[in-house]
């Protein structure tokens, strides 16, 4: 004799067993691409602004001394 | 001379002859048509091979296996070690991008397990008892090493069976899957474009993905630890950039040898005193059944979440949701060339098809948890 109320607790539960599952890992896998691109371009900003940064400097340094080699040798003239 | 007594002629009966033919037809189907050739060609000889009577390949006595493919397949097959390994080679062959990529094509995959469920009452309605309903019903997951393995776990009577019928519909995806797709979908469905470039997906998301997987799933079903823990090993295996001779052996030398085995005794557990009853014939046409439900149950959740969705997705890929990896994300590219030119959906279907993998393993594990 078939228990089917247990058939229908069988198949009911492992149905939803295997949506709960998968819409559980999909989330999951989501969420971490969605974090591990944010962190990615995140990491590749502040590099691009230290980069900036580093240039920059360079810029203002070559500048202030050339300027500063200019003065010496206007005051020196 | 040889008396006629001690030849196999002795014990010939119709029934030999009529597995000769099944076995040729398989043989055929794989030499000629090219139909899943590594698995058709071993499971054909091993058939052809038992009913050559006499010959004690398949022997038992008093239980205990007797014959070399009865030993094979006692304690290989059966035994759970062959399935098991064979989800290890899969990982290792696996590339979890097109998932990864798109996560909710994981979804589609647990569509189509629809026909898993569908057959399970079908089977109890005709008489079979609750375990031998889920062993038949998880046919139309599509998965012959996750058959096998529950099958030998809840109804190890059947399990010859049931791991010839699931491996033969898995090679007639072609023939099965289209006729289905196509009565559920329109013309116009089947052509919707879909970009064939999904999103790159790095080498840190394809690390973290066999343990994050492994993480949620075996936590949630247990009992799915042996298929999805080997699953998700032969994964890290392939994309850990460290274990590349690892990824090799395990996808190629180490997966033929378990497909030899498990394709000659497969065969080999279908002698026609055990294949030629109407319960045999009566569970492939439920295999034919559960695998054409699932197919349709991928195919309408892919017309819902077209009809939810934004970008347009063509509902063809939800019949790849079935496991058959990758011979049914080959069908809907190939629909999908029939009705648009344009359309490439081979990357799109092959995230439904490794989610199908994961969700016939998952509802295996729930059978188990429920009635083991």
């Amino acid at each position: 004799m078939i228990d089917w109320g247990f058939a229908v607790q069988v198949a009911g539960v492992g149905f939803i067993a295997v949506f709960t599952v998968l819409g559980i890992l999909s989330l999951i896998l989501w969420l971490v691409s969605l974090s591990i691109i944010r962190v990615g371009s995140r990491s590749s900003m502040i590099k691009n602004n230290k980069d900036n940064f580093i240039l920059w400097l360079v810029i203002r340094v070559g500048s202030r001394s050339s300027a500063v080699k200019n003065n010496k040798d206007n005051f020196e003239r | 001379m040889l008396e006629l007594f001690q030849t196999g002629l002795s014990s010939f009966y119709w029934g030999h002859f009529v597995m000769w033919l099944i076995a040729f037809g398989f043989i055929y189907l794989g030499i000629v048509r090219k139909y899943e050739p590594l698995l058709l060609v071993p499971i054909g000889f091993g058939m052809l091979l038992v009913n050559l009577p006499l010959g004690g390949l398949f022997d038992y006595i008093d239980g205990v296996p007797e014959g070399l493919l009865a030993k094979i397949f006692t304690y290989l097959i059966a035994g759970e070690i062959v399935p098991c390994f064979i989800f290890l080679g899969l990982g290792a062959m696996t590339d979890f991008g097109p998932v990864i990529a798109n996560p909710k094509t994981l979804l589609l995959g647990a569509a189509a397990q629809l026909g898993v469920y569908f057959v399970f009452f079908t089977a109890l309605l005709f008489g079979f008892n609750m375990k031998e309903a889920c062993s038949i019903g998880i046919i139309g997951g599509a998965d012959g090493p996750t058959t096998i393995y529950l099958a030998a776990k809840l109804a190890p009577h059947l399990v010859g069976t049931l791991a010839v019928a699931a491996y033969s519909y898995m090679a007639m995806v072609p023939l099965i899957q289209p006729p289905v797709i196509k009565a559920l979908t329109t013309k116009k469905e089947r052509a919707i474009y879909m970009d064939p470039q999904l999103r790159e997906v790095s080498i840190t998301e394809k690390t973290l993905f066999p343990m994050i997987g492994s993480i949620v799933i075996i936590l949630l079903v247990p009992k799915s630890a042996p298929l999805m823990g080997m699953f998700m090993f032969g994964n890290l295996l392939l994309v850990s950039g460290v274990t590349d001779r690892l990824a090799k052996t395990a996808s190629e030398s180490f997966m033929d040898i378990l497909v030899i085995l498990l394709g000659v005794s497969v065969g080999a557990s279908m002698p026609a005193e055990l294949f030629l009853k109407p319960q045999t014939l009566f569970i492939f046409f439920l295999g034919v059944v559960a695998f054409s439900i699932s197919t349709a149950g991928g195919v309408l959740l892919g017309k819902l979440m077209n009809a939810l969705s934004k970008e347009p997705i063509n509902p063809m890929i939800g019949a790849a949701g079935v496991s058959a990896v990758p011979m049914s994300a080959r069908v809907v590219q190939k629909l999908g060339q029939e009705a648009n030119p344009r359309n490439f959906l081979l990357m799109h279907a092959m995230g439904p098809n490794i989610a199908g993998v994961i969700g016939t393993a998952v509802a295996a594990g729930m059978f188990l948890s429920l009635l083991e």
